[in-house]
């Protein structure tokens, strides 16, 4: 144990900056309606999304199987209505709802490849991508685990180049690192993708070139049952004025509500980690470099966005990754004024605290993921390890991993991190695929070991084989096509389980606390990389899947995997928290790319027939 | 030793402004707002800053590119550069035009006082 140093910070400042139009003073209505297609057939599954006019929520439904909707109350008030289907042009209508609240629409099917194309979700064009040969297989998994780190798969897929063209793309990304900033001519090049440009190159040109694509289209059945009774509520967060687009708009010219318009660009995007507090309202760390804010918090009536800022370095706010809530409602998250320390948000007050790690311990660090554990205590990666917190002594204990930080094969970063309900420690140590526990009665370190994908490896030749047997730059965000880069994690807090989302081999870890035996648990689709994972109360697993627009559940007890859809294209979701309460499930998305807060509700079957008899 | 410092909190409220106003206010026509898409989306990798002051691997976009003549950046939008890939085969004419027009509303940084 360890003393805590808090640094006096100059200035914490919460900033109105954005707001939505007051809701109607008039009694809510229940917008509703039926989708059809053009020759008439009602349409299961069809995303319908409302917004009122000034505002900057829009509310989504889905259709049930008989082609109708059901929003829930809404404010009387003119709204924009579209629905959206793939394979079908989106469709609109200006509704008042002081004036009726049914709207029926009828979607066109999309006669043209490249708009069919564009508003796909990146899971369904990374499986159209071929892999019948061998080469292409091997090829693809280079694209999927070297050209994800920095954008979800749909961006560089909506764009057509020929092989010449697709070559200088990869001449400047393979020197760009996880900053995004081009570090000027003669930077190091990522050797695996040099290694594979060629191919690379010639493959995405066929796949995305000037000529007939190699890429095979399969429809996806939509949405039905739990995942067509969902409402998701999206708000607009604005965009870093000093970043992207946003130093000539404040909102995103493509804030993915439209799919139409393809996926859009991330630059100046703010949100990453998210959570809802117990005041109902939703809140969002930014670890994109800004001067503005270092939370975020929306108020989820209104859609008012403001900022909770800890001052940093050069006159910038202090940076933001990881976000949890404690018992108490407190938010705890990594904060970096100069020094990566831990942040307390008192939402109740608005009052922020900064501790700071000792200087013989590390500071909190690599891609920092939060979390409570069952004795209360708090949870944050280290760049070498993993630090628990305890909120009472305000004190901090490290655990380091086993693995050298840096070392002959490269390097060793904590990504994710967890606590279980006995209050051991977590963490992933992504590049090296080993999962680290923090014993606290022993205060000893040990670690699991996740199996390779030698699938994976089985597809190399030997020449491709030696060539990443001697490669020495393993990272969290480049890795050997064999591994499964366990990536952040959660906890079973009534079982003793511990949940690992393995971005590379598209699985799931599942782990015994007490044994510490692991198991994998396929994705039934292996274009599903998994981010963040989180449990709720039922043992349902959550997760959300950063190259797919969709997030799921899945029902350890029943092995039963559940797809919800987002509603925006574009989503590139790095966490996933839930809110549980009075029977009530919401599920909590930072909308990264497109600069949005997404939460979803779960609604019965019970409160779908009480809508419907309440519809007029 | 502990020395927990609690850090103040202001509460400044600028004017609430609601979005869809702030993006119709911004003085383009239909066309600038499309081509202001599309060059977020296909051109801000290279020609905007990820973060404040950062280098760009291609040049800022204002007014004056391509030397303020629209078939010098239709030239290079359409055939490429040999760092830049042509957008021949993704975007469309009307597309080109619109990221034009957008471009030359944008306008070029005051020039750098002399020494």
């Amino acid at each position: 144990m360890t003393n805590v140093r808090s640094i006096l910070l100059a200035s914490v400042a919460t900033m109105v900056i954005a707001g939505a139009a007051t809701p109607g003073l008039a009694a809510d209505q229940i917008l509703n309606g039926a989708i059809a297609s053009s020759s008439g057939e009602k349409l299961g599954g069809v995303v319908v999304s409302a917004k009122q006019e000034g505002s900057t929520i829009t509310t989504s439904v889905y259709t049930d199987e008989s082609g109708n909707y059901y929003f829930p109350p809404l404010p009387a008030g003119k709204y924009q209505l579209w629905s959206q289907a793939l394979g079908f042009e989106t469709a609109k209508a200006n509704v008042d709802l002081a004036a009726a609240s049914h709207a029926d629409m009828t979607l066109k099917p999309i006669s043209d490849q490249e708009a069919m194309v564009h508003q796909l979700p990146s899971e369904l064009l990374v499986a159209a991508l071929p892999e019948d040969t061998p080469d292409d297989a091997r090829i693809k998994k280079v694209f999927t685990n070297q050209c994800t780190g920095c954008h979800t798969p749909g961006y560089p897929l909506q764009f057509k180049f020929d092989e010449a063209g697709w070559n200088k793309i990869i001449n400047l990304m393979k020197v760009i690192p996880g900053t995004g900033i081009y570090p000027g001519p003669n930077a190091k090049a990522n050797a695996i993708i040099d290694y594979n440009q060629k191919q690379l190159a010639a493959y995405l040109a066929r796949a995305r070139g000037p000529g007939e694509t190699s890429m095979k289209f399969k429809p996806r059945p939509r949405p039905t049952g739990d995942a067509a009774r969902v409402v998701w509520q999206t708000y607009e967060v604005p965009l870093n004025p000093d970043a992207g687009i946003g130093i000539r708009t404040k909102y995103n010219p493509n804030d993915g509500s439209d799919w139409s318009l393809g996926t859009t660009s991330k630059l100046g995007e703010l949100p990453h980690d998210g959570g809802m507090g117990l005041d109902g309202n939703v809140y969002f760390t930014s670890n994109n470099p800004n001067t503005l804010l270092t939370i975020g918090k929306v108020d989820a009536k209104t859609g008012e966005v403001s900022y909770f800022k800890v001052d940093g370095p050069n006159g910038r706010a202090a940076t933001a990754h990881g976000l949890t809530r404690d018992g108490e409602g407190n938010f705890w998250f990594d904060v970096n004024p100069g020094r990566r320390g831990l942040g307390k948000l008192d939402p109740k007050t608005g009052k922020m605290t900064v501790y700071q790690t000792p200087n013989t311990m590390s500071p909190l660090g690599g891609a920092v993921t939060m979390d409570v554990d069952g004795k209360g205590k708090i949870w944050a990666s280290a760049p070498d390890g993993v630090l628990r917190f305890d909120p009472v002594t305000e004190t901090f204990t490290d655990f380091k991993s086993l693995i050298p930080f840096k070392n002959a094969k490269g390097t060793n970063s904590t990504y994710g991190a967890a606590g279980d309900r006995d209050g051991n420690g977590w963490w992933a140590q992504m590049a090296f695929d080993t999962i680290g526990k923090a014993d606290t009665t022993t205060g000893k370190t040990s670690e699991v070991s996740l199996p390779l994908l030698k699938s994976e490896m089985d597809k190399l030749t030997p020449e491709q084989k030696t060539f990443y047997d001697n490669f020495n730059d393993v990272t969290n965000g480049n890795p050997l096509p064999w591994s499964e880069g366990p990536r952040r994690m959660g906890t079973d807090k009534n079982a003793d389980v511990l949940w690992v989302g393995n971005s590379w081999g598209a699985s799931l870890a599942r782990i015994d606390t007490k044994t510490m035996a692991a198991t994998i648990v396929p994705f039934p689709e292996k274009t599903m990389q998994a981010y963040h994972i989180t449990v709720d109360q039922n043992h349902n697993v959550w997760g959300n899947l950063w190259t797919s627009d969709q997030i799921v559940r899945f029902d350890p007890a029943t092995n039963k995997w559940t797809m919800f859809d987002l509603p925006v294209r574009g989503t590139e979701i790095r966490h996933i928290s839930l809110m549980e309460r009075d029977g009530k499930t919401q599920v909590i998305v930072p909308i990264y790319r497109a600069s949005q807060m997404g939460v979803m509700t779960l609604r019965s079957e019970a409160e779908l027939a009480s809508l419907k008899a309440q519809a007029k | 030793m502990k020395r927990s410092v609690a850090l103040a909190l202001f509460l400044l409220t600028a004017g609430v402004q609601a979005a869809s106003a702030q993006q119709a206010g911004d003085n383009l026509n239909e066309t600038q707002r499309h081509g202001r898409q599309l060059f977020a989306q296909s051109c801000g990798i290279c020609h905007l800053p990820p973060e404040r002051g950062a280098r760009t691997y291609g040049p800022a976009l204002n007014k004056n590119a391509g030397g303020g003549d629209d078939d010098v950046m239709r030239q290079y939008i359409t055939e490429g550069t040999p760092r830049m890939p042509s957008f021949k085969a993704y975007l469309k004419s009307a597309d080109i035009d619109a990221i034009i027009s957008y471009v030359r509303t944008v306008p070029a940084p005051a020039a750098a006082p002399a020494p």
